[in-house]
């Protein structure tokens, strides 16, 4: 007998290869050069992000496997470092693509998971909230304005790419969320704040962003954008499907509304327009 | 395209489509397998037939320690390796 916990077509994938990037692309052609090699900059690094991402996923993996875990979310978490991977080829050959040269696989990625002793299936369960139903939220919304500023063929297929699986992602908290027992959710509903506040301050800092203007039709938004991409995911995914769930997100509305004001966010109607977008990238 | 219907994409493709796939609520939603906004290359991981009921996870605790799950998610906040931007 089938378990709804472990419908089989939910533990398998279809087969899944590199996106192909188009042989040319008039977009990056008629780029000036400096603009060209910042975009490079930019996608390789993003290559690196992507493989921390995939680390991250490992450490879920683990902790779902340690855990006991939801058998769907477990599959898909552990789909998920492999997406990270093809993601990071993804953003690597793209970065090719702008630098009109080869791209070096990225640096190694190493992360320290905490050895504390403390309960493990709170642990795993405020990881999951913190990067799936916050973190890939935010980053759906991101990538979601990507695409609409994107006007390169290349940089459309990837980000259509990561946009798809960031999505997949992302549900997985959701599905990890709906079947958790109530203590956990009690206890995830009194440190939200916690957990959300430090999600959105990375989305926040810019520090490692060298375009801060974006190149918007080469799927890179300007920081403007992407803080507003973060606002708007927290306001219109995360605290209404807390609030489906029958959390209190009061007090996250609160934050999200003094965080709005505080930093004068643009609304997020200015994201998905593309006439917007298109003002934005002039 | 406005900000609205692509906000209520989203929320829908993640939460909604979560949920469902859970089995709870947003039966009535589309298949899991529409799923992604831009989703030509999404596979259909998770089937229409994961609708079932929602069943708690096993050896659920009864209640757990406000104090001790506060500092836990204080650690969990403070993790340099996370969480991950991709901007």
């Amino acid at each position: 007998m089938t378990s709804p916990h472990t419908s089989p077509s939910s533990l398998i994938r279809r087969r899944r290869r590199v996106v192909e990037l188009p042989e040319s692309d008039p977009v990056i052609d008629a780029m000036p050069p400096a603009l060209r090699q910042d975009v490079a900059k930019t996608w390789e690094r993003r290559a690196h992000e992507e493989l921390k991402v995939a680390a991250a996923f490992s450490v879920l993996t683990r902790e779902l496997l340690e855990t006991r875990g939801d058998p769907m979310v477990l599959a898909g978490i552990s789909r998920g470092v492999n997406d990270e991977v093809r993601h990071a080829e993804v953003c690597r050959s793209l970065a090719g693509k702008y630098r009109g040269a080869e791209v070096p696989w990225p640096a190694e990625v190493v992360i320290e998971p905490s050895t504390r002793a403390d309960d493990r299936r709170l642990r795993t369960a405020f990881h999951v909230v913190s990067m799936c139903c916050v973190n890939e939220a935010i980053a759906s919304s991101y990538l979601d304005a990507s695409l609409a500023g994107a006007q390169s063929p290349s940089a459309r297929i990837a980000v259509g790419e990561l946009l798809a699986d960031e999505v997949e992602h992302a549900r997985l908290g959701w599905i990890f969320l709906a079947r958790l027992p109530s203590p956990y959710r009690a206890a995830i509903e009194s440190n939200l704040l916690t957990l959300v506040r430090p999600v959105w301050q990375c989305w926040w800092d810019a520090t490692h962003v060298t375009l801060r203007d974006g190149a918007p039709e080469h799927g890179l938004p300007s920081v403007a954008t992407t803080r507003s991409c973060a606002i708007a995911a927290l306001r219109d995914i995360v605290a209404p499907g807390f609030a489906e769930l029958g959390f209190d997100v009061g007090p996250l509305l609160e934050w999200i509304r003094r965080a709005t004001a505080d930093h004068a966010v643009a609304p997020s109607s200015l994201l998905t327009e593309p006439s917007r977008l298109e003002n934005a990238s002039t | 395209m406005g900000g609205e219907p692509q906000r209520n994409k989203l929320f829908h493709a993640i939460v909604g489509l979560g949920l469902a796939a859970a089995g709870c609520g947003g039966k009535d939603q589309a298949p899991i397998a529409d799923a992604g906004p831009h989703d030509a290359n999404a596979d259909a991981s998770m089937p229409p037939d994961a609708s079932t009921e929602s069943e708690p996870q096993p050896d659920a605790a009864t209640s757990i320690d406000a104090t001790a799950a506060a500092d836990v998610a204080v650690d969990v906040a403070e993790e340099i390796w996370h969480p991950i931007v991709i901007q």
